[in-house]
């Protein structure tokens, strides 16, 4: 009997995550350092909502659920590897997949853009992260953040806003700056040259690698 | 080369002018290199299926385990062996009853007088006493019909025995003329001992063989008390090898009863039937045997049952 029960339940868990798999894939592997550890964070926190689904009452609110869901065992994998404060490696990519591509150098520069910002969002506290991401990237309203990280509008609004200074800052130490409404420039560095190099053998967006770690707090 | 400049999503959150940040160009390059090579869903559902199975299968304490040994093998081994070691070498404290406080009144005696000391000696070795202590309680107004509390503490976990024994020298007293009520209390104390003990407590061992019914009665007491069951009664009779052992405990002061394990020795045929009723207030005669007909066909049996005056069952099995 209870194995029958256990069948319904992921059948009903796998029907109602159908609509919204590639959404959720992908926000975990935002909120998470790499693609691989994305995808480990979705699996635990299925398996989590599997144990859950009798507590879901609406269908309807699936989604909220769910992510709420995710963004709690994202909170409890941070707590777990509160020690590690290197970042990973991984390839954004994924696992064994080599990118396909007519363009190979415009997705390396995507590529490097987002494996940038993954790094800049590790070094923020496991809520703002959730917060900037939820707002930059999945266009949630403040409301909405509000309700899923369990606290008001006011608090919501601060912790994105904090997020996006620590980023902000993050930013100006590798040496990019804003410059109005447009595009994003670099300051150019005086750099060391290698004997007989010049100029247009340097990569365009050649970053920083080594930064003192940026000051944290849970907000 | 950035191909979003000028083309930034319509926000319809943000009330103020839009600033782009210089992160904002990154951000929105993750959000499309996180789309990329995302997994199916049919993967997703055969993986999830795949977890719930293993873990299904490793059960709730592997499921514990999971993530801190990767050898599930080296793990049952070292998860069993931890919980021996705790089980035989971690010393634990619990209660266990190591012994009674018997307290004998007698009433209408003079105020110090020599036969109270006299009763207090021989009480002492009537029912096994360490020691004797002697209250003493004079009404106002006089002399006369004062109340002498002579409290004994008996080193033996057995409340019957020490409540026989003190039955029959309070029965000796009043032979003599001296009223004398007795009163009966088990002394617990906190012991230190292995897991495993503590485990053992709260399970009663019934072992019937060659002994007598009192002795098979005194060592359920003995055993209930230890488990810190109060008010038990517990009436057995044997006949041509065939025990029946009835135990009584109320609900009330007993939260929790302790198991009752039944061991047989001598003949290979021989069984032992055990019957364990929890008869609430609303429950009938008639439900109660319907339950023990219901336990009985349970192990396989049939019979005759009918309840005694004392609301014990009897049980007459068919051939």
């Amino acid at each position: 009997m209870k194995r029958e029960s256990q069948g319904a339940d992921w059948t009903r868990l796998l029907d109602l995550l159908s609509p919204i798999h590639d959404d959720a894939r992908a926000l975990a592997r935002r909120l998470a350092r790499s693609a691989a550890d994305g995808d480990d964070l979705f699996q635990e926190a299925l398996l989590r909502a599997f144990d859950k689904i009798s507590t879901l009452r609406e269908e309807g609110s699936f989604r909220s659920w769910f992510y709420a869901v995710l963004l709690s065992v994202h909170r409890s994998r941070c707590r777990r590897d509160f020690w590690r404060r290197f970042l990973s490696l991984e390839d954004l990519r994924g696992r064994g997949r080599e990118p396909a591509g007519e363009d190979d150098r415009r997705l390396s520069d995507e590529e490097m853009r987002a494996r940038r910002v993954s790094r800049a969002l590790a070094r923020l506290p496991a809520l703002q992260r959730e917060a900037v991401v939820l707002f930059e990237i999945e266009d949630c309203p403040v409301e909405e953040i509000a309700a899923l990280q369990q606290i008001s509008v006011s608090t919501a609004k601060s912790r994105i806003a904090r997020g996006r200074e620590k980023l902000r800052r993050y930013y100006e130490r590798l040496g990019f700056h804003m410059e109005g409404a447009g595009p994003v420039r670099r300051k150019r560095r005086p750099a060391r040259r290698a004997p007989g190099r010049d100029d247009s053998q340097r990569p365009a967006w050649s970053a920083a690698e080594s930064l003192p770690p940026l000051e944290t707090h849970d907000g | 080369m950035d191909e979003r400049v000028g083309n930034h999503r319509e926000d319809t959150r943000r009330t103020g002018p839009v600033r782009k940040e210089a992160y904002s160009v990154d951000l929105e390059a993750l959000r499309s290199a996180s789309r990329r090579g995302l997994p199916a869903f049919s993967e997703t559902s055969r993986s999830l299926i795949e977890s719930i199975e293993n873990r299904r299968k490793r059960g709730a304490w592997m499921g514990l385990m999971r993530g801190i040994i990767e050898r599930p093998r080296l793990a049952t081994v070292l998860v069993g062996g931890a919980l021996a070691a705790v089980m035989l070498f971690v010393p634990i404290s619990y209660e266990r009853t190591v012994g009674h406080e018997v307290a004998f009144t007698l009433s209408g005696m003079s105020p110090g007088a020599e036969a109270v000391s006299e009763i207090a000696k021989e009480m002492k070795s009537a029912i096994g006493a360490d020691r004797v202590g002697v209250r003493m309680a004079v009404a106002a107004g006089g002399t006369s019909g004062a109340e002498h509390t002579l409290t004994a503490r008996v080193p033996d976990g057995s409340h019957g025995r020490v409540e026989r024994l003190a039955a029959s020298y309070a029965a000796v007293l009043a032979k003599r003329g001296a009223g004398a009520t007795f009163s009966v209390s088990p002394v617990r104390d906190l012991v230190r001992s292995n897991v495993y003990l503590a485990a053992a407590n709260s399970i009663i061992n019934i072992r019937v063989g060659d002994r007598s019914a009192d002795e098979i009665a005194d060592d359920i007491r003995w055993q209930l008390e230890s488990a810190g069951v109060v008010g038990a009664e517990v009436d057995v009779s044997t006949d041509e090898g065939c025990a029946r052992i009835c135990v009584r405990a109320s609900a009330e002061g007993n939260p929790e009863l302790p198991e009752i394990q039944c061991e047989t020795e001598g003949e290979a045929d021989q069984k032992c039937l055990r019957l364990e009723l929890r008869r609430t207030p609303e429950m009938t005669d008639a439900d109660l045997i319907a339950d023990i007909e219901r336990q009985l066909a349970e192990q396989g049996l049939s019979g005759t049952v009918t309840l005694d005056g004392d609301g014990c069952p009897k049980v007459e099995l068919d051939e």
